[in-house]
């Protein structure tokens, strides 16, 4: 039994948010769980699938957010409850769904949607702030300020869910789902394992306007309970001449400021954990007495818009209160919040400064750092077929010489973008986007567009969201060649399995689908070619580009390093033989680590010449067809 | 302009510029250069100060004079047809396919069977695509035999020899290629210098080249690839590019074609290959022999012994029969000092450095 499924009210454990939310809705029955993968929420799925046997439940890695979301109610509909996981940008792609959903209502089964948002883009090409969808989509928000209410959130909101008929999101950030913290378990809940869909309802959104007007009801029930909630609360004394209005990770950082300061007993905050609709006599009444409130939350300034307005509503009993937060200037509108800054601000607003480091101290520290640190790129791991893939285009595209480019997506091979891709990668925006650009691109010849345009996408994103893009330049015969990059597995979120694996979340067998038999059925030439093989593969993709009829597909197909190293071997040991490797005095200008720039090559500095770090390469075997003097060697140490 | 002599200036005064020849020195060097489809393409950047890339580039800092004396033994000329010992009409001994008279194949062959010369640097075509052919026997030297139209690496082949450890290697190029060769032969101080290992150089005469993908690109649309074996330009007044193909000759006018000259070609001084050994071209109401130019005491020795072993007839040849020769070559100079000087008023003759009176003599 894992310690996320002991039945043990009262135990604290030490989880990781994403663990907590997992514990949550554990702890609240769930019996359906569907999630695309996507930095910070993947964990959550990947616990539940691992305990999907045991616990008898359903797990599974859906093709993209909106079938996530979409299966998920089709369990609620059925009376399971079922919690749906997404990052902030898979937020876009489910939200045609919830429109609807908000008034067509959820099944009787709760239903939650738990999205891990990613401030200052840590993992994302986004800091997108999805609260905002709480309010545009008429959805309840609830924000975990720490790993105990991640926990008791989640199984809340199940409740909540069923007693609506709403699905009720819950909004983490990095810092919640992949901290870790305490958290007191409370009992397992049985929940129904039954479906059955009851064929008396109809699940419809007509007419509209009486939907909305139900929407609405609901929404002023739920505002009336959150008046009462314990997620919410006041700490500090009454009437304090500054209150802090916070909520999620915010309230972290300005209890730790306040501690710095030495001004816990001074000043109050007011930690909102319902966040719409928000609880606004609650508010008022808190900040009675106050003369200055100042508003901490990261991003964009949510809950600050929401507590002027809250405040506009209650002006005359409240009187003049000034307000302080992003608008004021006194936080930042971009990146994650700190213990410092907020320190800083609240420091301004009292009167005093704050001074984070000593700043001779700052000037020596970095003076030592920075030139002692070792240069460390955003780079392919050692060993990665997507550095393989950019080589061999690239030189494609020099032969070509028509000044080729490619536009792309997210995924790990939007490395391509910097050098350690060799800058080959134009553009990059959401999952598909580059296939979706290219069909536009491949329509330009008439307008003179004359460069070969090609769109890569990851083998995951390929199901996610480049079929309709390939569809539709099948049907428009737009001509530029989609190249996918089939390394077998999700790699960038944590090798999660997708539509073409043999196993899905639950570890059991799955149908896979074939990427060349889904492009072949669209009229596409289909190739499958091995970056590794740089010569032979560099021929086919300029073969390829001098074809300027139709949608072309080249499957790039060569497994994940990291992924192949969890079940195999090495595939060669690689050496440089050093009396060979002509160092400074080859014509080459170490092109090996210069311009290959494989973190597995490294420069000898004694000797003045390359050398394998064995510790980091992996061993594709790619650099010894790229040294001219072939001075690196590889030997087989297994049959692949 | 920098100081520096290395790829990036390369890339910015002869590639961006197109004028670039495609002759291949710089190709096989090192792994950022290749020649593609008649194109010298850089696959990576390069951030080298010095680079033999850029020190035997026929289109980078030509110092006329100081290649002259170091090759000739003289200052620059005002011959049109470069320095020379003498000219005579050549023609092979024996019969063969040769364009012309068969001369440049009768010498390979001749270096060859004396032991003179252990590889050549040769082109041979493939199917239209004229390639560089590190040639190692007298049985290489019969494929790489007849006039080629468009430019070809040539040059990558005797970095090839040289890499490979040939220590006598002949050269047979047009007057770019013999440009470059004779700057390998005569740089100082340059570590792993491919001219160290160059024996003979053997010119050609050109005109013009024609740019290989231009000229694939005009022959698509008009006859199937598959099908040629090779050109023809009929000496004046036909006007003509004849494209023979499996099933006959196609002619097209000359006045379409002339427009897929390589830029290069057009600030070209040089018609006669002027740093060579000796020269060879095609004698115009001889379409039977060769035009051969001795040029060093090299060349002089190699055309002795080649005639002394009958490998070659000579004839010599009165210089008042070399006018027409001589006109044609000042007019190539003249078009492309004018060319050059149109380009970029600033640098004067581009890449030509001096001498200023000779030139300035030439232009008129």
């Amino acid at each position: 039994m894992s310690y996320l499924s002991k039945d043990s009210p009262g135990e604290p454990n030490l989880l990781m948010g994403n663990e907590a939310i997992a514990r949550g809705a554990i702890e609240a029955g769930v019996a359906f769980a569907s999630a695309y993968p996507g930095n910070p929420s993947s964990e959550i799925i990947t616990v539940l699938g691992s305990l999907a046997k045991e616990l008898g439940i359903y797990v599974e890695w859906s093709t993209n957010e909106k079938v996530a979301i979409e299966a998920a109610a089709g369990a609620s509909y059925a009376g399971l409850r079922s919690i749906c996981a997404m990052k902030q940008n898979g937020l876009n792609v489910a939200s045609d769904f919830i429109s609807n959903a908000v008034l067509t209502g959820v099944g009787p089964g709760g239903m939650v949607l738990i999205v891990a948002d990613d401030p200052g883009g840590i993992s994302s090409s986004n800091e997108e702030d999805t609260r905002y969808f709480s309010r545009l989509m008429e959805i309840p928000l609830l924000e975990p300020a720490g790993f105990q209410e991640a926990k008791d959130m989640t199984k809340f909101a199940f409740k909540l869910s069923e007693e609506t008929g709403l699905i009720v999101m819950i909004r983490s950030v990095t810092r919640i789902s992949h901290g870790r913290g305490n958290v007191v378990y409370s009992e397992i809940e049985k929940g129904n394992k039954k479906a059955h869909f009851d064929t008396n309802r109809t699940v419809l959104a007509f007419p509209v306007p009486w939907t909305h007007k139900i929407l609405h009801e609901k929404m002023a029930a739920i505002k009336d309970k959150f008046e009462e909630s314990d997620f919410n609360r006041y700490e500090g004394p009454k009437g304090a001449e500054l209150i802090v209005v916070t909520s999620g990770a915010a309230y972290l950082y300005t209890k730790e400021a306040l501690n710095l300061l030495g001004l816990s007993d001074n000043i109050g905050v007011l930690k909102l954990g319902t966040t719409f609709p928000l609880p606004e006599d609650f508010i008022a009444r808190n900040l009675k007495g106050t003369k200055k409130v100042l508003v901490a939350e990261e991003v964009i300034p949510f809950l600050e818009s929401s507590v002027k307005e809250a405040y506009a509503n209650h002006v005359k009993d409240l009187g003049i209160i000034e307000f302080f937060g992003k608008t004021s200037g006194h936080l930042p509108k971009e990146n994650e919040l700190t213990p410092d800054i907020m320190a800083q601000a609240i420091a301004g607003l009292m009167g005093t400064t704050y001074v984070p480091v000593d700043p001779e101290y700052q000037a020596k520290i970095m003076g030592l750092a920075l030139p002692n640190s070792p240069y460390r790129a955003l780079t392919f791991c050692a060993g990665c077929p997507h550095r393989a893939t950019y080589w061999d285009i690239k030189k494609a595209l020099k032969l070509d010489g028509r000044d080729g480019f490619i536009v792309g997506d997210i995924g790990c091979y939007t490395i391509g973008l910097g050098p350690q891709g060799y800058s080959m990668l134009r553009t990059t925006h959401a999952m598909g986007s580059g296939s979706g650009l290219a069909t536009g691109l491949g329509q330009l010849k008439p307008f003179g567009l004359d460069q070969p345009v090609l769109a890569v996408s990851g083998d995951s994103t390929f199901y996610h969201s480049v079929i309709p893009a390939l569809i539709n330049a099948a049907h428009q015969e737009a001509d530029f060649t989609m190249v996918i990059l089939d390394n077998s597995t999700t790699a960038m979120t944590g090798a999660q399995p997708h539509s073409g694996s043999d196993t899905g979340a639950m570890g059991v067998p799955a149908h896979a689908l074939s990427i060349e038999k889904i492009c072949e059925s669209l009229g596409a030439k289909v190739k499958i070619l091995d970056p590794f093989n740089v010569e032979e593969t560099v021929q086919s993709v300029y073969d390829t580009i001098q074809d300027e009829k139709g949608i072309k597909v080249i499957v790039m197909r060569q497994e994940c390093c990291l992924y192949r190293l969890k079940k195999d071997d090495k595939r060669y040991d690689v050496r440089v033989d050093q009396t060979r490797c002509l160092g400074d005095n080859c014509g080459c200008n170490r092109l090996c680590t210069r311009v290959f720039k494989c973190p597995g090559i490294i420069w000898d500095r004694v000797n003045k010449v390359a050398r394998i770090d064995e510790v980091i390469c992996n061993g594709c075997g790619v650099c010894a067809d790229i040294c001219p003097e072939g001075a690196i060697t590889r030997e087989v140490t297994h049959e692949a | 302009m920098s100081n520096a002599q290395g790829p990036q200036r390369l890339l910015a005064e002869v590639l961006a510029t197109d004028l670039c020849s495609g002759c291949g020195a710089c190709v096989g060097l090192c792994p950022y250069f290749e020649s593609f489809l008649g194109r010298t393409v850089n696959l990576d950047p390069c951030d080298k100060e010095q680079g033999r890339c850029f020190l035997f580039c026929p289109r980078t800092e030509l110092d006329l004079d100081g290649l002259s004396q170091k090759i000739l033994g003289v200052p620059y000329g005002a011959d049109a047809i470069g320095t020379h010992r003498g000219v005579y009409s050549s023609r092979a001994a024996h019969t063969g396919k040769y364009q012309a008279g068969g001369t440049v194949t009768s010498l390979l062959e001749f270096l060859f069977d004396e032991q003179m010369i252990d590889a050549a640097a040769l082109t041979t075509t493939d199917r239209v695509l004229p390639v560089a052919d590190l040639v190692t026997d007298r049985a290489g030297v019969k494929r790489a035999s007849g006039s080629k139209y468009s430019a070809a690496p040539t040059l990558s082949a005797l970095n090839r020899a040289a890499k490979e450890g040939y220590q006598r290697v002949a050269v047979v190029g047009t007057p770019c290629q013999v440009t470059a060769t004779a700057k390998m032969v005569t740089a100082d101080g340059v570590e792993r210098n491919p001219g160290a290992a160059v024996a003979y150089i053997v010119g050609l005469f050109c005109t013009w080249a024609l740019d290989y993908r231009k000229l694939f690109e005009y022959l698509s649309t008009r006859v199937d690839i598959a099908d040629i074996t090779g050109f023809d330009i009929p000496p004046p007044p036909a006007e003509q590019f004849v494209v023979e193909t499996k099933k006959g000759k196609l002619t097209f006018p000359l006045s379409e074609i002339r427009p897929l000259v390589r830029e290069s070609c057009k600030n070209c001084i040089d018609m006669t290959s002027e740093f060579a050994d000796v020269s060879v071209g095609v004698l115009e109401d001889d379409p039977t022999a060769n035009l051969l130019i001795v040029r060093t005491a090299r060349g002089e020795d190699l055309v002795k012994k080649a005639a002394d072993k009958g490998a070659i007839k000579l004839e010599k040849m009165p210089e008042e029969k070399l006018a027409h020769l001589k006109e044609s070559a000042l007019n190539k100079k003249k078009r492309a000092l004018k060319n050059l000087s149109e380009k970029d008023p600033e640098a004067k003759w581009g890449y030509i450095v001096g001498p200023g009176d000779q030139l300035k003599k030439i232009m008129g």
